[in-house]
């Protein structure tokens, strides 16, 4: 089967308008590796093919993020990147990046036949495993706040809701009758859906709320100044419910299952983000 | 004597079980048969005089997990108890020392849970301020006059629905309740604590 087509236009990608800035489709920004096959259908079964031909006569240079070796890639072969920029546990920056990183192993292949130097490529594709390691770790770690220890010799600098997480985690470790009134600390189910919408709020860009912890252990995330008052409540019954006011007005309210952001509570978190003078939306 | 309200919501008042379903006792059990209406009545004996509307009442419950740290703001939780046992406030007109022995009181009760703890101040509003709340055209709190013992100028606000743990109510009334405080801390001033 001929790819020359899609030789060509690849090679163009690389060499002028450059991979890295190729304006990647929707459906490609889940994970490649788990929910969706990107490579499936004939295209990628050539690929696969002519990797394997390909991998005994020159091992390193093929190696694909596929399920099989996505867990054994060398430590020592990771490029020195600059981290500076948030963690994102939850399928967010890492994605695109997977999504980019998809798109130029498809292309690498056939740029090999045609001798184009492809270790730049393989290196940038082998960095999406450490990624990983490093987002699977943060998940363990969500509760604690979220800032990594030493982690292949680097720091993942802190995330924009480290005061949330931390106080959190306050809140989880504090002690029965905390208000002299039986109050009870936020327990694991509402931990749990805290940190999701935090997780979300923080990728989405909404400015970071204030918690604040109820007499049952449940918590509220609130943003409020002059103007508005905005409030999501949880309390460990796998939804949450939102308030917000434009005051003197209760403007909107609502519940939303799951740990997202309900689209309405976002667009007035944009709307008080705004007006706020805040940043990030 | 003259402006108590009968002896069987007197008893309703003196209520003796857990703490946490006073509100709801309350509500539950009110008006009497004869319709008492409590609110402008001494409930106890012990009450100097009902609550008048532009009574200033002040409640010292503003703890460090209730407080919006971002804003430097009270949060809707500071005003929760009024769906447990009772948002207790002191009235102002009735309190012997004034603010500053309110505040010292706070202080201490603040850190009391928790040494170490910062104490934040009061919320400081009035008796018609929180009777005004309403929520779907009917009253969301009333302000009884519940003087006790040791503090004759004891008051307390009390919901008038969705009462005990938030998560135990349903979708829908979480939704109310959390209106109805946020409605509430709206009327509310904080004041600090003098540095």
């Amino acid at each position: 089967m001929s790819h020359s087509a899609d030789i060509r236009s690849t090679f163009f990608e690389f060499n002028e308008a450059g991979i890295f800035s190729k304006d990647i489709p929707r459906e490609f920004s889940a994970d490649p590796f788990e929910s969706h096959e990107p490579h499936s259908g004939p295209w990628a079964d050539d690929l696969y093919y002519s990797q394997g031909l390909l991998a005994s006569q020159e091992p390193a240079r093929h190696v694909f993020p596929t399920r099989a070796n996505r867990m054994h890639v060398g430590v020592e072969y990771f490029p020195q990147r600059n981290l500076n920029y948030p963690s994102a546990p939850a399928n967010g920056p890492l994605d695109n990046i997977s999504a980019y990183v998809n798109v130029a192993t498809e292309s690498i292949e056939p740029m090999y036949m045609v001798s184009v130097p492809v270790e730049r490529y393989v290196r940038a594709a082998r960095w999406v495993h450490v990624r990983r390691h490093i987002q699977e770790l943060e998940e363990l770690a969500i509760y604690s706040g979220g800032t990594m220890p030493l982690i292949f010799g680097y720091i993942t600098p802190e995330r924009p809701f480290k005061s949330a997480f931390d106080r959190l985690d306050e809140f989880r470790r504090e002690e029965t009758n905390w208000d002299g009134c039986g109050g009870r600390p936020a327990s694991g189910e509402v931990v749990e859906e805290v940190s999701l919408f935090l997780t979300e709020a923080e990728e989405a860009g909404v400015p970071e709320p204030s918690l604040v912890l109820g007499n049952d252990g449940s918590v509220a995330s609130v943003w409020q100044n002059d103007s508005w008052y905005i409030t999501a409540v949880f309390s460990g019954m796998e939804d949450y419910i939102y308030v917000v006011s434009k005051i003197p007005e209760i403007t909107a309210s609502g519940s939303q299952s799951g740990g997202g952001i309900a689209g309405e509570l976002y667009e007035y978190l944009i709307g008080y983000s705004r007006e706020d003078g805040q940043s990030g939306v | 004597m003259d402006n108590l309200v009968c002896e069987s919501c007197q008893q309703v008042f003196s209520y003796r079980g857990t703490a946490s379903n006073y509100a709801k006792h309350l509500i539950d059990n009110l008006p009497c048969e004869d319709k008492c209406n409590c609110e402008t009545l001494r409930t106890t004996a012990l009450s100097p005089a009902p609550v008048e509307a532009g009574e200033v009442i002040v409640s010292g419950t503003c703890l460090p997990q209730h407080w919006d740290v971002k804003a430097q703001r009270l949060s809707h939780m500071a005003v929760e108890n009024a769906f447990t046992q009772g948002l207790s406030v002191t009235r102002m007109s009735y309190s012997k020392e004034g603010m500053d022995a309110v505040m010292a009181k706070c202080k201490q009760w603040t850190l009391k849970p928790k040494k170490g703890e910062t104490p934040l101040g009061v919320a400081v509003f009035t008796a018609a301020s929180a009777r005004s709340v309403q929520h779907k055209g009917e009253r969301a709190y009333f302000v009884f006059d519940t003087a006790i013992k040791q503090n004759r100028a004891h008051g307390d606000v009390v919901a008038t629905k969705f009462f005990g743990d938030f998560g135990q109510l349903s979708q829908i009334d979480r939704v109310s309740r959390t209106v109805m405080q946020v409605l509430l801390t709206r009327e509310m001033k904080h004041i600090p604590h003098p540095a």
